[in-house]
């Protein structure tokens, strides 16, 4: 079974960064970059499949800059047995549709088994890549894959995937198939020494615009569907809360906050009912009457 | 995965970097294990780095190094409570090749440095912790790390893991680190606009200012700040002596904190924002501290070794760790050729040492750290010099006496003069000849 898993380097969202206010970019300086986390669990749980089978074959695949290909060399040491990086100025500037279209250039002539990418991506977290290289591929595609077992059929494979409110659903899907894995599918093995070492000497194959055989126009800004504009702080929502006159007498302030009023008693402008409960229920029944709030069959 | 290399490097800093450079240039079979992230990543240092020894390994290093200010301005300050009196040296020549010094920050130079050699053929193993040391026979002949599986083996092992070396601890070469040896030194970069630091400085562009500062900690604790320009930022902190730090129960960010609201340093940081924040051990006893540098099948380097010149008025260990990976290199080398890696064949390493000026330097001020000690150098001698300097140039209307009554009457009741001249010859003998 071969496997290919497209992993991608992010941006440590837990190290604070700016945004330079003129090219509404991120101030390069001091930016981490890591392993986007559900990546590196796609990239276990291919090796664990491959593990399980005996057999088999685990491709890494990146698109980004020189930079990214240490998150390739990460994917090595978790046991991927080679990795393709898709470099070219001509990429630069991609968006989630013209990085899944190039992807799914390089993954055709591989004739895999399963394409895996992460769910979500740490920094921008689109989650459309997986969608993308389906749908250039003409293939299945199932999304936020929290289990997966090879299927009681050939050339099947049973996933259960995550719905709202902890739902899970269980689907079988035939092969070739991509999947999106959530991070927590698995806990990614902390690699062993000769795990780690002889990841150092694996090769790391750089595929060009040429290598891809596409056109420029096709990749990069200029195949991008969506147009970056810029990043912005996030700006918070403004709430008006409404504070009592600040020359009351501070024990009615406070009732007042506890209440949710405004106004010292006496200035009140709506109505504030007292008596036992029957009466209060008519009161209140007539108030909604009155105001046309009440279908009148129903009273 | 080989399970035995000719050498192993544990750190990849720049006393094993330099090391791994030239071993594997000359075709040795080298590993480094380095436990961060990448080189550099937790590698922290005040800021000024000089590069003879560099230039000689990578010859015009400054056409590819990431550096950030050659410095052209020294400064050294003496501060009292609110005033400050300076020594400024600004050099023409340290603004042309080969440059006396840059400012650098070591998580850019430290990767930069660890590509070298694995363009050379060192094999750098990241993210990898060094826990123990192998032996066979008897002889130092390998390393555990904290990895399944996590041995591996080779003819030598070079300790370059810096200042609290646990390999050097393990193989028996020295005792635990004695608080009375070490200074603790703390760090901000504060980020400032390139054009700021260029007017408020006084600098051309590319142009950088080393200055260090005596005194002016407050609560009378032992040590002294610095302060470095870098391209678009300035590197902020204090050394202190840990002794002094657990008598006057000082914290050291609060002292670093007193030191950049201190008014003449206040000037200088203004404005900016605090960016980094790191903390770092430093060896400062020189010759003192030293361990035993080499045993059967493992040598000592950098501040593992204690290499570092701290003259209390500035540190130098970038290049004295440069230097000792030099002479480890070629310790090694020689060993290679005669098969032997034993302890006496190993001995060549102090001979080297001293040839190229490590061990020269660290004897020539092996007294400096004695004379830091001196509590007066902290406290009363900075209070002195600025209320000397004020004196003279005080217009108040008083008849103007000549310097030397002028200080005598300073003097006076403060300290006496036999204690003066002794603490002046003390610093001569240091620092001056
Ligand atoms: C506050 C301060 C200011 C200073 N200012 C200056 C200055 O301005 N100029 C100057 O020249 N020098 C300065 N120094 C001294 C200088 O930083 C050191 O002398 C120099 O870094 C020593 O280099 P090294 O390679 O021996 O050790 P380090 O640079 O400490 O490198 C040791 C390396 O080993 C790694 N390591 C440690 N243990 C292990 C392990 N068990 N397994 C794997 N890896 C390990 C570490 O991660 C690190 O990368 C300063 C030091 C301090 C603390």
């Amino acid at each position: 079974m071969r496997i290919v898993v497209c992993a991608k380097h992010v941006l440590d969202t837990s190290i604070p960064f700016e945004i330079d206010e003129e090219s509404k970019g991120l101030v390069e300086d001091g930016l981490v970059y890591i392993l986007n986390p559900a990546d590196r669990c796609a990239v276990e749980e291919a090796v664990r499949l491959k593990e399980r089978q005996g057999s088999g074959e685990v491709i890494v695949m990146t698109l980004g800059p020189a930079p990214a290909q240490e998150v390739l060399r990460e994917c090595l040491t978790l046991g991927a047995d080679r990795a393709l990086h898709l470099l070219d100025r001509a990429f630069d500037d991609s968006d989630a549709y013209s990085t899944g279209f190039a992807l799914a250039h390089a993954i055709e002539p591989l004739e895999c088994d399963l394409i895996f990418c992460g769910s979500q991506s740490l920094d921008e977290g689109c989650s459309q890549v997986g969608a993308v290289i389906a749908e250039s591929l003409d293939l299945p595609q199932v999304s936020a894959v929290t289990q997966l077992e090879l299927g009681a059929t050939q050339g099947s494979v049973s996933l259960q995937r995550k719905l709202d409110r902890g739902g899970r659903e269980v689907i079988e899907c035939s092969l070739p198939a991509v999947l999106t894995i959530e991070a927590g599918i698995n806990e990614p093995r902390y690699p062993s020494l000769p795990m780690f070492m002889e990841a150092l000497h694996k090769e790391i194959q750089v595929v060009d615009l040429d290598a891809l055989g596409v056109r420029s126009q096709e990749v990069g800004r200029r195949g991008a569907l969506t147009k970056h504009i810029g990043l912005g702080p996030i700006r918070p929502r403004t709430k008006i809360t409404y504070t009592p006159e600040s020359d009351i007498d501070p024990i009615e302030a406070l009732r007042l906050m506890m209440s949710g009023q405004t106004a010292p008693s006496g200035q009140q402008s709506g109505d504030i009912l007292k008596g036992e409960p029957d009466y209060l229920a008519q009161q209140i029944i007539r108030f909604l009457q009155q105001n046309g709030m009440t279908p009148e069959a129903n009273v | 995965m080989k399970d035995k290399y000719d050498v192993i490097v544990v750190g990849a800093g720049p006393a094993g970097i330099t090391a791994a450079l030239l071993l594997a240039q000359a075709g040795l079979e080298v590993v480094v294990f380095e436990r961060g992230e990448f080189p550099g990543e937790k590698n922290m240092f005040g800021g000024t780095f000089f590069g003879s020894v560099l230039n000689q390994i990578v010859p015009d290093y400054w056409e590819e190094a990431p550096l950030e200010r050659r410095i052209t301005r020294k400064v050294i300050t003496v501060l009292s409570e609110d005033s400050s009196v300076s020594i400024d040296v600004k050099s023409g020549s340290f603004g042309r090749p080969p440059y006396n010094g840059f400012t650098i920050r070591r998580a850019r130079f430290d990767r930069w440095y660890a590509q070298k050699a694995v363009e050379a053929g060192a094999l750098l193993v990241n993210r990898t912790v060094v826990d123990d040391l192998l032996y066979k026979d008897g002889r130092v002949a390998g390393v555990r790390v904290r990895r399944d599986q996590g041995e591996l083996w080779a003819d030598v092992v070079i300790a370059a893991d810096g200042v609290n070396s646990l390999l050097a601890q393990k193989a028996g070469l020295r005792k635990e680190l004695d608080p009375t040896h070490v200074n603790l030194g703390i760090k901000e970069v504060i980020q400032l606009p390139r054009r700021t630091i260029e007017e408020r400085f006084n600098l051309a562009a590319h142009e950088g200012l080393s200055n260090e500062f005596l005194g002016g900690l407050e609560g009378d604790v032992h040590g002294g700040g610095f302060l470095y320009t870098n391209t678009d930022s300035l590197s902020v902190g204090i050394v202190a002596q840990l002794p002094s730090l657990q008598e006057h129960k000082s914290k050291i960010y609060d002292l670093l904190e007193g030191f950049k609201s201190h008014p003449m340093i206040h000037e200088l940081v203004k404005d900016g924002v605090v960016k980094e924040y790191s903390a770092h051990l430093v060896p400062e006893a020189g010759l003192h501290m030293m361990p035993e540098l080499y045993t059967d099948g493992m040598l000592v380097v950098g501040d593992a070794a204690g290499f570092v010149l701290a003259t209390g008025l500035y540190l130098e260990g970038v290049n004295y760790a440069m230097a000792s990976g030099v002479a480890a290199a070629k310790t090694v080398q020689e060993a290679v050729a005669r098969r032997d890696f034993s302890k006496s064949s190993l001995a060549r390493y102090t001979t080297l040492l001293k040839e190229n000026g490590v061990l020269t330097d660290l004897k020539t001020f092996k007294r400096a750290p004695e004379f830091i000690g001196n509590p007066r150098l902290h406290t009363l001698y900075p209070r002195l010099a600025c209320e000397l300097a004020e004196s003279i140039f005080a217009v108040d209307g008083q008849p103007r006496p000549k310097l030397l009554p002028l200080a005598r009457r300073k003097l006076r009741g403060q300290i006496s003069m036999r204690q003066l001249l002794k603490d002046g010859f003390e610093a001569g003998r240091s620092l001056l000849w």
